[in-house]
């Protein structure tokens, strides 16, 4: 009698652990969805990077255009933009978008961090 | 044998509570794990996913997107991956919170991509077959009512509104050179210690370029509208009466045009 209630609660733990796991992983991310701009899928992050590119011609604020494609989680946000190209690319985006990446990626190149503090 | 009658008896006393405890706690370290230990990872995701605060972000990216690049169907198109029923309010809400916040230029941004999404989509309503143009994209959508053209506008008429339901609202109608609605032009009010910014467009549901700005009677204030436009000084609600012959403070409608 004893054995079988301790398998009673083995088995009711494991039935709770389950149930708390799919509510844990189903029910409650799609109620509150915690999704970055990092995470989202290649091509609507090539229309990220577009949307940077779009800005970028018009104002040509090249701190600006990083701090935004810093969201999209790369190490460095070039990496974004040549993710980017390399998409557009596949998608047959066209060509005055694919120049305006390429602005971007070429302004990256170029771009030399401004020190906000200068030592004497 | 006397082990087997004792349990025998506890249990046709007791309901088994044990099963109760153990359901209990195998979800609460399931729940630990999922949303502490092993919580869910997304990738490959749509823009509708993004958290509250990053979508106001992308909202304001596609808003900025829009002004670098007049491309309404492209930004329309863009805002339509956040799948928000109330666009438009929010676009709204969000430049509302940008201007408190000192943003002056985003809040122009988002005010401007909210009256004009407001725009296209009534175009589109009315235009159910629109011709295509040579880019493929509707014809009706590049009117001239998108982008506010520069130039200083000027008081074109004014008129008291005697209805108790608009006391001492100030209610501004902007049109540009074609006499379209001109949304995302600032207006600065000022008054003896005091002073308010707002932009057109931001209540489309009226108008693309229409603002409001509630009076308080017996207070002077002076307004500009746009950068350059004429100023108009000593605004007040103005004295109405009612059927009874009583008087209380009427709204004022004032009507600019380029």
């Amino acid at each position: 009698m004893r054995s079988w209630r301790i398998l009673g609660f083995a088995l009711a733990i494991v039935i709770g652990l389950v149930a708390g796991l799919l509510a844990g992983w189903l029910l409650f991310p799609s109620a509150d969805p915690v999704s970055t701009p990092a995470n989202l899928r290649a091509d609507y992050k090539a229309d990220y990077v577009l949307m940077t590119a779009e800005i970028f011609h018009q104002d040509g604020d090249l701190a600006a255009a990083m701090v935004r494609l810093s969201e999209l989680g790369e190490d460095e946000p070039i990496h974004a933009v040549q993710a980017a190209i390399l998409t557009a690319q596949d998608l047959g985006f066209a060509q005055p978008d694919m120049q305006l990446l390429a602005s971007l990626f070429t302004g990256l190149q170029t771009y030399t961090p401004v020190p906000l503090e200068t030592q004497p | 044998m006397d082990d087997d009658y004792l349990e025998r008896e506890e249990g046709q006393r007791q309901p088994p509570w044990f099963l109760l405890t153990g359901v209990i706690v195998g979800l609460l370290i399931g729940l630990l794990i999922s949303l502490l230990v092993i919580p869910v990872k997304y990738k490959d995701t749509a823009p509708v996913a993004l958290s509250a605060a990053d979508k106001a972000n992308f909202r304001l990216l596609i808003a900025q997107a829009y002004r670098a690049n007049p491309d309404l169907p492209r930004a329309n198109s863009r805002i339509a991956l956040l799948q928000d029923p109330a666009i438009v309010d929010s676009l709204a809400a969000q430049a509302q919170q940008g201007l408190s916040n000192g943003e002056e230029q985003a809040a122009r941004d988002l005010a401007g991509l909210a009256a004009a999404i407001s725009t296209y989509a009534v175009v589109k309503v009315e235009s159910p077959d629109p011709t295509p143009s040579e880019s493929g994209t509707p014809a009706a959508v590049h009117t001239s009512t998108i982008t506010p053209a520069p130039g200083p506008y000027l008081i074109v008429d004014r008129q008291p509104v005697c209805d108790a339901a608009s006391s001492g609202l100030l209610q501004i109608e902007l049109r540009d050179q074609d006499g379209f609605p001109a949304p995302g032009v600032q207006i600065n009010v000022t008054w003896d210690g005091g002073v308010d910014t707002f932009f057109t467009g931001l209540k489309p549901a009226i108008s693309t370029g229409y603002a409001d700005f509630q009076m308080t009677p017996g207070v002077s204030y002076n307004l500009q509208v746009g950068e350059g436009g004429e100023t108009l000084n000593a605004i007040s609600a103005p004295e109405c009466t009612d059927a009874n012959g009583a008087v209380f403070a009427g709204g004022l409608k004032l009507v600019f045009g380029q």
